[in-house]
């Protein structure tokens, strides 16, 4: 059964290409593109120097797969619009899945910012990440607030939230994932949040009921 | 005092410092080496092993340099006016030198300890400028909040366009979106008269 053999093949190819991908993800972000060899690469994936070349043939084509195949899992939550939430409330719930993707890819983020330095492709990358969070907020607070108040109050948000983010990362380097997860630090966010998005000061449209 | 030829030229060491600067910024640490510094800015690698120890000493030296935001204001409960020119005139001190700029936010990110120590100072200093104009309960919060809205959108903008960011952090929209940070901020009885209009 030739078909059944090959289709294995591809399966395992696929499986041993995750499994790069995942290791490179952890290496760039600990020791940077510069800082990581595609012969520590090999031996961190138990492969030989020539399977990993098989599967990517340079170091560079490798950080663009890891770049451009992982940036998806960084878009924004689309919360199912709530209206029997109060605007501040849509909104912390929306914070808090923002945390919940910077705890799970704390590594992608660093290897972004980091690679954002010199590649197009990672500021790019950042750009489409960063515009997709403000879309959220906004789409959240549009149909409860006035338009325009819904993408003002999006912006402040959004500079805010980036600022705590690439600030925790700095701090915190690799411990900033586990940050993350700690509930006085979520409080500390959520708390500087309302601070920027006094959203109760522009409710204008009365509360569908 | 040196003679008037003396101060109108830079010192060999400026030189250096200045092509180090250029060169730190444009391919990052790890890429900068001390012989491109030294073909950049037309000196022997042994004259610039002369003036400093290695390329740590020179990426030091350069950090070092880095422009100073101007203090805050004396006195306290300033006005939200004073509050927008005080941050913009932060933002326009770092500007000056927007790739140094750049290198000190990938810097930390790398997890380089003086820079990241750097970038704490910088916002504390943003903190302590600000906190004044904000009276009343909270104002330590709105305070940080501030400045993590300062610093993101520095930061955002060095993530889109690198070096180049002034142009978005400090365009019209950039400025805009400061200005509004502080309206959402401040409290409500500071707010100019679109809160009237909005009501």
């Amino acid at each position: 059964m030739p078909y059944l053999y090959r289709d294995n093949g591809a399966r395992r190819a696929a499986e041993t290409r995750k499994r790069i991908l995942d290791a490179a993800l952890r290496c760039f972000a600990a020791g940077g593109y510069e800082g990581t060899s595609m012969r520590q690469l090999a031996e961190c994936c138990g492969l030989t120097d020539a399977a990993l070349y098989y599967h990517f043939e340079s170091k560079q084509a490798l950080m663009e797969a890891l770049l451009r195949e992982r940036w998806g899992c960084l878009a924004a939550p689309r919360p199912e619009p709530d209206t029997a939430r109060r605007p501040s409330g849509a909104l912390a719930h929306l914070i808090d899945l923002i945390l919940d993707r910077w705890a799970e890819h704390a590594d992608y983020l660093r290897v972004l910012a980091r690679e954002a330095h010199t590649s197009a492709l990672a500021r790019e990358l950042y750009a489409r990440i960063a515009d997709e969070w403000a879309d959220s907020m906004t789409a959240l607070l549009a149909g409860r607030l006035h338009r325009d108040d819904a993408a003002r109050i999006a912006r402040s948000v959004r500079y805010a939230v980036v600022g705590v983010l690439f600030t925790g990362l700095q701090e915190h380097g690799a411990a900033f994932a586990e940050l993350a997860r700690q509930p006085a630090f979520r409080d500390h966010v959520h708390a500087l949040v309302r601070a920027v998005a006094p959203v109760e000061r522009f409710e204008a449209i009365p509360a569908a009921q | 005092m040196g003679s008037p030829g003396e101060s109108a030229s830079p010192t060999t060491r400026e030189r250096i410092l200045a092509s180090a600067r250029e060169l730190f910024a444009q391919d990052g640490y790890n890429r900068a080496t001390v012989r491109a510094i030294g073909r950049r800015s037309g000196i022997t690698d042994a004259a610039i092993y002369h003036h400093f120890r290695g390329k740590r000493a020179l990426y030091d030296a350069v950090l070092e340099e880095r422009p100073v935001p101007p203090r805050g204001p004396e006195d306290e409960g300033a006005s939200r006016q004073a509050l927008l020119a005080m941050i913009i005139s932060a933002m326009e001190a770092w500007a000056r030198q927007p790739g140094l700029t750049a290198l000190m936010f990938h810097q930390g990110i790398a997890g380089d300890g003086q820079t990241v120590e750097a970038n704490v100072v910088a916002r504390e200093e943003i903190i302590a400028m600000v906190e004044p104009c904000l009276q009343g309960g909270g104002s330590a919060l709105a305070a940080e909040a501030l400045a993590y809205v300062v610093s993101g959108m520095v930061t955002d903008a060095i993530l889109r366009i690198g070096a180049a960011y002034p142009e978005l952090a400090l365009g019209a929209d950039g400025l805009r979106h400061v200005a509004e940070a502080i309206d959402h901020i401040l409290p409500a009885q500071a707010l100019p008269a679109q809160q009237s209009a909005a009501g």
